[in-house]
């Protein structure tokens, strides 16, 4: 450093441009709806006026979006993180080619105005703070995702239904998913046995999804298993092994993200979890964490229906 | 010290090691699981495979041990870091290692996922120890002034341009670091006794260090002129206590996570307690520091029993009135 004070200018002239380049552009000019017949939508965030004919939707939450597409409309932009892994396969292999609109947490306003989209569909939880800005770009919604139990998002299911004008298809897509769900429950035997899902955590503790949360939510409402951590205010709890044990589940389900290793490795020579009763009986079962935690949506229940048979089969004892 | 002081030091020694003992006790009878305090004398000598003294012996033990270096360690590098900068509102945070470690640490977590563990930690102590050489560095280079005070506006803006890379990490890749989130809050849930084994060697080294350096530190704590009148290099005291810092707060948090306010709290207490004599003030901190972020964490087991809340949101807690007291009182002292 030549100049101790050149150096100091230089770190503040391009903290500046940073803060100026990564501030959010606000305001511009409204929008006119297309002219032509418009039906009220009720939603999270209010009622909102959507026109009849909708080609162009923005999504801004994963769940939202695999809807969307399930219900045949193949979303123009998504918020995706800018990670295409975070969209589940069976949603992306028919929207390959839709612009990416950045992060959920923080959308790109200027890439989703230049897509001049004629729909927006955003999480009340996430976007409450620039519903405005959106609704200024387009007619917006508003449907719960991020922190939604099993009926949140059969309620959203059902608003983006309304929104897309395809609520026989979104009626079809909750119906086929019950029926589903009551077929499996007919091949299951879990009885009385209690499940527990959890993630294991950098720094030995454990990310436990209370019942509040969609995936146990939907196990127990639809499929009438005893999930074995009630909940009703908080979506996930924070636990040692020590709470774990005090739960001791029969069936423990391990979410694992897809960039670790097994977390089972990890646990097998922690002499306390093998006390857990679950893995006494074998029945401690690895998922990918992206399918049964961060996706919650319908077929994302429906997939994940599709690994349960193994996990919740008869116990032969 | 005066003779005169000295029943009073004692009665205060002997209560504070009461408190302290009483904390660990509760520490290890507070949880999910139930311990009578027989079962805890019984389990304390004997160990056998059982649940409960499994419990005992590799969850509730370790946690309440790690509680206590952390809470010390903090303590102790917090009185350090206020003599070294002269600064009543300093902390070891003013020094980058909280904001060095969480980035380094989040980024690893982001970029190189494999990395977990002991790697996770060791790379977090390398980011606080960057941030602090850092730090020091452009406070020597930087002309004019006092350098108590270039450390601490220097070493605020540092942290706070570190904090917001870690922002910015932590808005562009949500999901990826949701498990690191917990340790970010800074947590001693889940220590194992690996925790310890590697924390101990920083510990004691750091805690005889700065007791032997303690002298100094009343010296350095006068201002610049007066040390250098009474023979004390300020320049190679300043390294030898930040060095000092560095092993203890950069160590802990490392390990448990950024835990704030302990280390700007405790000192104050402790001075009000005993005087401005390093020499006992630091020995006071060790053993109020422990006691603070023991009650803490076992306060932080109550807020959602028997799930856990990192303690680093406790200590946050009930340290920013207290923040907001010390600075009200520090402005009225000087009108």
């Amino acid at each position: 450093m030549k100049s101790p004070k050149l150096g100091l200018f230089a770190i503040i002239f391009t903290s500046v441009l940073v803060t100026t380049a990564c501030s959010n552009q606000s305001g511009g000019e409204a929008k006119g709806s297309t002219a032509g017949e418009t039906v009220a939508v009720e939603h999270e965030l209010g009622t909102t006026e959507i026109p009849e004919t909708i080609e162009k939707v923005v999504t801004l939450e994963l769940g939202i979006t695999e809807t969307v597409t399930a219900l045949g409309v193949n979303p123009t932009g998504v918020a995706d993180d800018d990670k295409t892994e975070r969209i589940a396969k069976s949603t992306y292999d028919k929207i390959e080619g839709y612009t990416s609109v950045g992060t959920r947490a923080q959308p790109n306003l200027e890439v989703i105005r230049s897509l001049n989209p004629d729909l927006i569909i955003a999480d009340p939880s996430r976007h409450e703070a620039i519903y405005d800005e959106l609704s200024d770009i387009a007619p917006t919604i508003a449907v719960e995702d991020d922190t939604a139990d099993y009926n949140d998002v059969i309620a959203s299911t059902e608003t983006i239904g309304k929104a897309l004008h395809k609520e026989s298809e979104s009626e079809d897509l909750i119906e086929n998913n019950s029926e589903k769900a009551t077929e499996l429950k007919e091949n299951i035997t879990v009885g009385d046995q209690t499940v527990l899902q959890a993630g294991y955590n950098e720094g030995n503790t454990f990310e436990v999804p209370t019942n509040s949360y969609f995936l146990p939510d939907f196990m127990e409402e639809k499929l009438g298993i005893h999930y074995a951590l009630e909940n009703a205010e908080e979506t996930s709890e924070e636990m040692t092994i020590e709470q774990l044990l005090q739960i001791n589940p029969d069936i423990l389900i391990l979410t694992v993200s897809e960039d670790e290793g097994s977390s089972l490795s990890k646990l097998k020579e922690d002499p306390l979890f093998s006390k857990l009763k679950a893995v006494e009986a074998d029945q401690v079962y690895e998922v990918p964490h992206n399918d049964w935690s961060r996706r919650r949506s319908i077929p994302a229940a429906n997939e994940v229906m599709e690994a349960m048979p193994e996990i919740f089969h008869e116990q032969t004892s | 010290m005066t003779p005169r002081q000295l029943p009073r030091l004692l009665v205060l020694t002997v209560t504070s090691v009461i408190v302290l003992l009483f904390c660990f006790y509760l520490s290890l009878r507070i949880g999910a699981f139930r311990f009578s305090t027989s079962e805890i004398l019984h389990y304390i000598v004997t160990k056998d495979q059982t649940e409960k003294s499994l419990i005992f012996h590799d969850v509730r033990l370790p946690r309440a041990l790690m509680t206590m270096i952390i809470g010390a360690n903090l303590a102790v590098s917090g009185a350090l870091m206020q003599a070294v900068t002269r600064n009543p509102l300093a902390s070891p945070s003013v020094l980058g290692l909280n904001a060095g470690a969480s980035l380094i640490v989040v980024f690893t977590t982001v970029m190189l996922p494999g990395v977990t563990g002991f790697a996770l930690a060791g790379s977090g102590f390398v980011g606080g120890l960057l941030a602090a050489a850092l730090i020091f560095f452009m406070s020597v280079v930087f002309k004019g002034g006092d350098q108590a005070v270039k450390i601490a506006l220097v070493g605020i803006a540092i942290q706070a341009l570190l904090s917001s890379g870690t922002q910015a990490i932590l808005l562009f890749n949500e999901e990826s670091t949701q498990q690191i989130l917990v340790w970010l809050a800074g947590t001693v849930a889940g220590t194992t006794w690996d925790d310890i084994e590697v924390m101990l060697p920083f510990t004691f080294i750091g805690l005889i260090a700065s007791f032997l350096a303690a002298r100094r530190v009343s010296v350095l704590a006068l201002g610049d002129e007066t040390s250098v009148g009474l023979g004390v290099s300020i320049f190679t005291t300043r390294i030898l206590l930040i060095a000092i810092v560095i092993m203890l707060a950069g160590a802990s948090v490392s390990v448990v996570g950024p835990i704030g306010f302990v280390g700007l709290i405790v000192p104050h207490i402790a001075r009000y307690l005993v005087g401005n004599d390093y020499r006992i003030v630091l020995p006071y901190c060790l053993l109020i520091g422990a006691i603070l972020l023991t009650v803490a964490d076992i306060s932080s087991r109550f807020v959602s029993f028997p799930s856990e809340t990192p303690v680093g949101i406790l200590t946050a807690l009930i340290g920013t009135p207290y923040f907001i007291y010390l600075a009200r009182s520090y402005k009225r002292r000087k009108v």
